[in-house]
């Protein structure tokens, strides 16, 4: 075990969790929302909650994502926003792409985009935290039902999401052919 | 084959390592004898890649974003905070290398802060050192930071007791050892993204792999190894010294026991 030297700190800054947590936040608000300014702008509320409560929860991540989550239910809910996957894929780490790996790459993000756009914002919203490796309670808490139900919700979301996909995917099929 | 098909939300829960030590035994137990409830595992192992795949190509970059304080808010964090950000300003300055290294003296830091503690659960610990250090990787760490138990996400029940654990770097990897207490213990589990760009080698260890996930497990006294490269495509999967399961810029090099590693679905995607 490596501890040389080193100076600790009891524990860390509203600083220290904003770099590390805002950036896994962000990623999620986009994939639910498929809006780029709405997940900036939620994020940096859930984390000005964190700092104006003066809270310390035991789990920060948990808390930050079920405050986010509460914040964009009310925004939708106020008709504010809707929900919907419309954002395309900037990243690109490996340098522009050929034109049949671009028109590839769009094939898929567009298929991605439908589909997950298709799904009630539950189902999206739970495979989605799943997909950030959060676990069943912490899931549960966040969407607000029981944790033994969260495996079959789950389950079931997965395979309407696979629905989706197969009737997107036979659809572009046709009209390639 | 006697008992029950496990419901659908239990069969997902043993994909995602949700069961508790009997139940998850029992689902095991149930799984190796039925042929069916080997395919609906393999269906749900499917959809959780093409959800994977789909999240991620949905994807953009993060924007430049402020963390906003309300004046008084915070206390005495504000003065920490200032500290912080010049202690960042000055790491900023420094190479992409001595940043790796400066992550993984955190995660190091993590990883001994954890064992100081009995109470520590080692399963929250791996994930929490894993976690960090893909939150670290690239970008520049104050250094000297020890995160405290606050920190461990809670919930996560302590499955076993860690007896060492070690971090260093070598030959340009990060590699992160993990002993465990064996016996009768519990056994460990080990969970990675394999989002991340972390590789993996789990050595005296079992695994189950589902999409985007690696489950390392050993429950009896073993080391698990993660290593951590700098960059690159590859996976390597190895137990008791053989690689079960190799992957080389996307592809499938090697792959012995493919019952094993998933029945040959490929599970990392660089």
């Amino acid at each position: 075990m490596e501890r040389q030297g080193t100076n600790v700190v009891s524990r860390p800054s509203y600083e220290e969790l904003f770099e590390r947590h805002r950036h896994v936040l962000f990623r999620y608000l986009n994939r639910v929302t498929g809006d780029r300014e709405l997940a900036k702008d939620i994020t940096q509320e859930a984390f000005y909650r964190l700092v104006s409560e003066g809270t310390r929860p035991d789990d920060v991540r948990s808390w930050l994502f079920t405050v986010a989550m509460n914040e964009l239910r009310d925004r939708v809910r106020t008709g504010e926003r809707r929900e919907r996957i419309s954002a395309g894929r900037e990243l690109n780490p490996d340098g522009p792409l050929r034109p049949d790996e671009e028109f590839e790459r769009r094939s898929r993000v567009e298929t991605a985009r439908e589909v997950l756009d298709a799904l009630k914002a539950r189902d999206r919203r739970m495979l989605l935290m799943r997909e950030e490796g959060f676990s069943y309670r912490e899931i549960a808490e966040a969407i607000g039902v029981k944790t033994n139900s969260v495996g079959t919700l789950l389950s079931r979301a997965m395979e309407r999401f696979a629905d989706e996909y197969r009737k997107r995917d036979a659809q572009r099929d046709e009209e390639n052919d | 084959m006697t008992d029950a098909h496990p419901e659908r939300g239990r069969l997902l829960a043993y994909l995602d390592d949700e069961l508790t030590a009997p139940e998850r035994r029992r689902t095991e137990r149930h799984v190796r004898s039925c042929t069916e409830c080997r395919r609906r595992l393999e269906r749900h192992r499917r959809w959780s890649e093409q959800i994977s795949d789909a999240a991620a190509a949905v994807d953009v970059e993060p924007p430049e974003m402020e963390l906003h304080s309300p004046a008084g808010a915070g206390g005495s964090d504000v003065s920490e905070q200032r500290a912080t950000a010049a202690r960042r300003d000055a790491t900023e300055q420094t190479s992409r290398r001595t940043s790796y290294l400066r992550a993984a003296a955190v995660v190091a830091l993590v990883a001994g802060a954890g064992l100081l503690l009995s109470d520590a659960p080692l399963r929250a610990l791996a994930g929490d050192v894993l976690e960090r250090f893909s939150d670290l990787f690239g970008r520049s760490a104050p250094p000297g930071e020890v995160v405290t138990p606050a920190d461990v996400p809670s919930g996560h029940a302590a499955e076993s007791a860690a007896s060492a654990a070690s971090l260093r770097p070598e030959s340009g990897r990060l590699l992160v050892d993990i002993r465990a207490e064996g016996g009768n213990s519990p056994p460990v589990y080990v969970r990675f993204r394999a989002s991340t760009s972390a590789v993996v080698e789990a050595s005296g260890a079992s695994f189950e792999t589902s999409p985007g996930r690696l489950l390392v497990r050993t429950d009896r006294d073993d080391t698990v190894r993660i290593a951590l490269p700098e960059a690159g495509p590859t996976v390597t999967v190895t137990r008791d010294g053989d690689t079960l399961l190799q992957v080389e810029d996307g592809e499938v090099a090697t792959m012995l026991s493919p019952d094993t590693v998933g029945g040959g679905t490929l599970l990392y995607r660089p």
